[in-house]
C-alpha cells in the first residue's frame, strides 16, 4: 500500500476525531467531499449466529378446569339466556410436542391424530447443553436471539451492569470444556474445545476505571468480542 | 476511494474509538477488517491491517506489550514498531489470537 495511502487514512482518522494529523496537512485529500461510511455495525455482514429458543412444553401436564359461567360468553351480571350452559372448551395438555390446543370438547383428552404436532428442529450442541444443564455460547451471548447488554464504542463490545462475580460466572459458562492457555492474577485466557475459539476475563487490565472485568471473545461466528461489566 | 481505503480508515476509528476506554489486541484488527471483506485473504487483511495501525500510530496510539502478570502497558520504540509487528503476525501464518504479538494503548 503506499505512502499516500497511509497518510491518507491517518488524515481521514484525525479529520473524524477531531485530532490534529503529523501529516493532515500536507496530503491534499483527493475528494474533499467524499463521504466516509464508517464501519458501526459488525453484526450485518457475518454469517448469522443461528441463536435459538426452545420453547419447550410445560414442566407438567396442564389442566384447565376453570368453572363454566351460566349462560353467555361474559362472565359478569345477569345471563340472558340462564337456561342455556356455555361450551367451555376442557382441554388437557398432554402431550408434549403440541405447542397449542384447539377447541374441543368437555373433558377430550386430544390424540396426536386430531392435533396439530409441531415440528421441533434445534441446533445440536444447542440441546446437548441445555440437557446437560449448561447453556450454549449463543445462548450466552445473545440470549432470546438479541445480542447481550448494550452496545460499547462499536456493536461488537457489549456493556453489562455487574461486577466481578458476574464476569467470572459468564467467563465459567463461556469456557466450559475449554482449557486454560494462560493465567495470571490480572488474566485467565482459555483455549476452546474443537477450533471453538479463545475467551479471556481480565481485571484492572482496562483504562476505563469504570470497569470491573472484562472479557474478550474471539469465537468464529459470533459478532460479540467484548463484553464489559460495569458495576 | 477504494476498498482498502475504505476499510483501513473504517478500522482505524473502530480501534482508536475503543482505545479511549480500553487496550485493543492486534487480533482485533483482523476480526474487523475480515467482517468488512469476508473474502479477502491473508494478504490483503495485513495490507489494509498495516495501513490502520501506521494510521494510528501517527496519532495518538502505541504499539507495545501488555504484561500479563501486572496489566502494564510497554511500549514498542516507535521507529519500526508496526513493522515488528506485521513481521511476528506473518510468521504466525493465520491472523493473531488474543494476546498474541502486541497490544496498542493511547499514549496520551
Amino acid at each position: 500500500m503506499s505512502q499516500l495511502l497511509r497518510a491518507f487514512v491517518a488524515a481521514v482518522i484525525g479529520l473524524l476525531l477531531g485530532m490534529p494529523s503529523a501529516t493532515s496537512a500536507a496530503v491534499a485529500v483527493p475528494h474533499a467531499q467524499m463521504q466516509i461510511y464508517t464501519y458501526d455495525n459488525p453484526h450485518g455482514v457475518s454469517a448469522p449466529t443461528h441463536a435459538r429458543t426452545e420453547r419447550g412444553p410445560p414442566a407438567a401436564a396442564y389442566d384447565y378446569t376453570a368453572a363454566p359461567s351460566a349462560g353467555d360468553h361474559g362472565p359478569r351480571g345477569a345471563s340472558a339466556r340462564p337456561q342455556l350452559r356455555s361450551a367451555w372448551a376442557y382441554t388437557t395438555y398432554d402431550h408434549t410436542a403440541w405447542f397449542a390446543q384447539r377447541g374441543s370438547s368437555i373433558g377430550t383428552t386430544r390424540t396426536a391424530r386430531g392435533g396439530r404436532v409441531a415440528e421441533v428442529r434445534a441446533v445440536p450442541g444447542a440441546s446437548v447443553a441445555a440437557n446437560a444443564g449448561t447453556r450454549s455460547v449463543g445462548d450466552l451471548l445473545a440470549p432470546g436471539g438479541s445480542m447481550i447488554g448494550k452496545a460499547g464504542t462499536d456493536a461488537s463490545i457489549r456493556e453489562l451492569t455487574g461486577g466481578l462475580p458476574d464476569a467470572q460466572a459468564m467467563f465459567q459458562q463461556l469456557s466450559q470444556g475449554g482449557k486454560v492457555v494462560a493465567q495470571t492474577p490480572k488474566l485467565t485466557r482459555v483455549e476452546l474445545p474443537n477450533n471453538g475459539g479463545f475467551v479471556q476475563l481480565r481485571t484492572e487490565m482496562s483504562r476505563s476505571p469504570n470497569t470491573a472485568a472484562t472479557i474478550d471473545v474471539n469465537i468464529p461466528g459470533y459478532d460479540i468480542r467484548k463484553l464489559k461489566y460495569n458495576p | 476511494m477504494s476498498d482498502e481505503m475504505a476499510a483501513a480508515a473504517t478500522v482505524s476509528l473502530l480501534v482508536r474509538r475503543e482505545l479511549d476506554d480500553d487496550y485493543v489486541g492486534l487480533w482485533v484488527l483482523p476480526w474487523h477488517i475480515r467482517r468488512i471483506d469476508p473474502n479477502a485473504p491473508d494478504e490483503r487483511v495485513q495490507e489494509i491491517a498495516r495501513a490502520a495501525l501506521e494510521a494510528l500510530v501517527e496519532q495518538d496510539a502505541a504499539l507495545g506489550d501488555l504484561d500479563e502478570a501486572t496489566g502494564v502497558f510497554n511500549p514498542w520504540p516507535p521507529g519500526g514498531a508496526v513493522d515488528a509487528a506485521m513481521s511476528a503476525w506473518r510468521a504466525l501464518h493465520r491472523d493473531p489470537n488474543i494476546g498474541e504479538v502486541a497490544w496498542l494503548a493511547l499514549t496520551s
